[in-house]
């Protein structure tokens, strides 16, 4: 049976069919084939979606949206040219500073891309850096946004494998920190070679004005953080009690927002919600589908019949889920390979939440590759560039990165420190 | 006969519009239901059905936007091969995947009709709000049945030559337009 499954999924996904769809076909035809009742199919999407805890995730998509067009990009972008520009390399690190600043913002990579990317790459091409490098450094510098809190891959991944939201955001702050040092080192290295002139430091008062400017946006996440880890809201609240942060600095204090924005800006966070929700919904079915069939016990048994050492099942694992995120998109892949992969995750010894930050920053980095790096054709309608050619531009960004969430599998305490340090979790 | 599918195109948006009012009355609700929640939990004066009032709108609202979503070419699908394919070819792929996703959306309804039976007889209602709890379902059930029109559509369109926002699902690789429109949404619509 199971052949016939990944088959019909296979010939689906090739065909350019949605993936909701697909989930929803082949679980029609496993239903109708074992004889079981299809009605389930529609019970279960009910139960995925009647979970207080995904709200989480319309209202994070809803903040991003809300700090948008609320006037916080131009701030940010500010702050991070008084802190950084004047190292060598200057505006490509405000790229990637500004990023890591609006990473506390939105959990989405495409939103870091959208919303950031014409800002970012007009400043550095102004400059006088080549529009593929500045390019490249934009759509990397957006896969950190997933990882530093809020996040909406840790959320799904957290409602999925049924692991803290809290712990997940704390485990997710030093990978984010060290993906983006490393984005800077590699920018440093590259600097040297095009002599492009650093800006001028700011004077200390400078810094400070622009400082204050931008407390409101930067002190989102740790708004959250504090919110979560103190206890005081659930993930959710957290997220609603953002949302209406990031509409009180926009409408009051920076007076950017506009009441009749709202009704579009409230649609779109629904729609977007619902292209990803609706596959969490399907997923519900499917994990199911998959638990009877025991997927996850003969991918394992698969898995650990070609090695049993620890290190080779875990490089698999992260070359496979690579591959997946090269032809998936991330919240989707992340619904559909987290259940099948956690028992096998548990068995090594590796703690969920250390899995949920791998997962999430691997199948990110599918943003950033072809057929379907949905961050390079978002780059490529900004800039004009060809997609090959960023893609191009980016690979030595993509190895670094790569290299990072390696690093992440082997060393658990770059993930593991703040959660066992602050929640005792995985002591 | 292109009159009429021309018609059912002028249709086909009507009811987009409508549901669009829907799901933004759906998801304002939600969030000011959540808020209120918060509120009233920290003062010690918890009102329960609140969370199940906004639980209920978020399956509303995904489940008829994901019908809009399909409409606005924003489901995730993938296009290695029809990226590679001649047009007519594609063409012929696009056709197909629109049959099979129709005949998804039937064989749910198909099936989904006993649940819904089963619902209003047993006549089941919610813990909180003891509303019928066949309302929540019909939800999914009128994502599915707009997903349905909308495909259907689309396909009477493709079939006199015209194109509407169901086939950008299968062609994020090939123009620069739709993404254009897409930024737009995820960049918060300026």
């Amino acid at each position: 049976m199971e052949g016939i499954i990944i088959l019909l999924f296979v010939v689906f996904l090739l065909m350019g069919m949605p993936i909701f769809f697909i989930m929803c076909a082949i679980c029609l035809v496993y239903f109708v084939s074992m004889d079981m009742a299809p009605l389930m199919i529609m019970q279960r999407m009910f139960v995925g979606l009647d979970q207080f805890v995904i709200m989480a995730v319309p209202m994070f998509i809803l903040t991003g949206k809300l700090m948008a067009d609320g006037g916080t990009l131009n701030r940010l972008i500010h702050f991070a040219k008084v802190s950084v520009g004047h190292l060598r390399g200057g505006l490509a690190h405000v790229n990637v500073v500004a990023s890591m600043f609006f990473a506390g913002m939105t959990g989405a990579a495409t939103a870091d891309v959208a919303a950031l990317g014409p800002l970012e790459i007009e400043m550095m091409t102004r400059g006088g850096y080549k529009k593929d490098f500045a390019t490249a450094v934009t759509i990397s510098s957006s896969t950190i946004g997933p990882i530093i809190p809020p996040s909406l891959p840790l959320v799904v991944y957290g409602v999925v494998a049924s692991t803290s939201i809290g712990g997940l955001f704390l485990a997710g702050i030093i990978p984010g920190i060290i993906m983006g040092l490393a984005l800077m080192i590699l920018i440093f290295f590259y600097s040297l070679k095009q002599k492009i002139e650093p800006s001028k430091r700011a004077s200390v008062k400078e810094y400070f004005v622009s400082l204050f400017y931008a407390l409101g946006p930067l002190g989102l996440p740790l708004f959250i953080i504090i919110g979560i880890y103190a206890g005081i809201f659930t993930p959710t609240e957290a997220a609603a009690l953002a949302a209406l942060y990031a509409f009180i600095l926009g409408k009051f204090i920076y007076k950017e927002l506009k009441w009749e924005s709202l009704p579009k800006i409230f649609f779109d966070s629904a729609i977007i919600t619902a292209a990803s929700l609706s596959i969490l919904a399907m997923s519900n079915v499917l994990s199911w589908v998959f638990a009877v069939e025991l997927i996850p016990v003969k991918m394992a048994t698969f898995l650990t019949s070609i090695t049993t050492s620890k290190f080779l099942l875990l490089l698999m694992i992260n070359v496979g889920l690579l591959a997946l995120g090269c032809v998936m998109e991330t919240l989707s892949s992340i619904m559909i390979t987290a259940p099948i992969f956690l028992p096998i995750i548990l068995q090594l010894g590796m703690n969920p939440i250390q899995f949920g930050v791998i997962i999430s920053i691997n199948l990110t980095l599918g943003l950033l590759t072809p057929p379907l790096g949905l961050n390079l054709f978002i780059a490529s309608s900004i800039t004009g560039l060809k997609v090959d050619r960023i893609a191009y531009a980016n690979l030595p960004f993509l190895a670094l990165l790569f290299g990072i969430v390696l690093l992440i599998t082997y060393v658990p305490e770059i993930s593991m420190f703040l959660p066992r340090l602050l929640m005792g979790i995985g002591g | 006969m292109k009159k009429w599918i021309l018609l059912a195109e002028i249709f086909a948006d009507r009811l987009e519009k409508i549901t669009k009012i829907i799901i933004t009355m759906c998801f304002s609700i939600m969030v000011l239901a959540i808020l209120v929640g918060v509120f009233t939990r920290n003062i010690n004066f918890p009102i329960t059905w609140l969370e199940e009032l906004s639980r209920y709108l978020q399956i509303w609202f995904v489940s008829l936007g994901f019908a809009v979503a399909l409409r606005k070419g924003m489901l995730f699908g993938t296009e290695i091969i029809l990226k590679n394919l001649t047009p007519k070819i594609a063409a012929v792929v696009v056709f197909l995947n629109k049959i099979l996703m129709m005949l998804t959306c039937i064989f749910f309804l198909y099936f989904s009709n006993q649940l819904i039976h089963h619902l209003i007889s047993t006549g089941q209602r919610s813990a909180n709000l003891r509303i019928p709890i066949v309302w929540i379902y019909i939800g999914i059930y009128l994502g599915f049945v707009l997903a349905f029109i909308f495909l259907l559509v689309s396909l009477l369109l493709n079939l006199v030559g015209e194109k509407d926002g169901i086939d950008r699902t299968f062609e994020t690789l090939g123009g620069t337009e739709e993404i254009d429109d897409n930024l737009s949404l995820i960049s918060g619509g300026n």
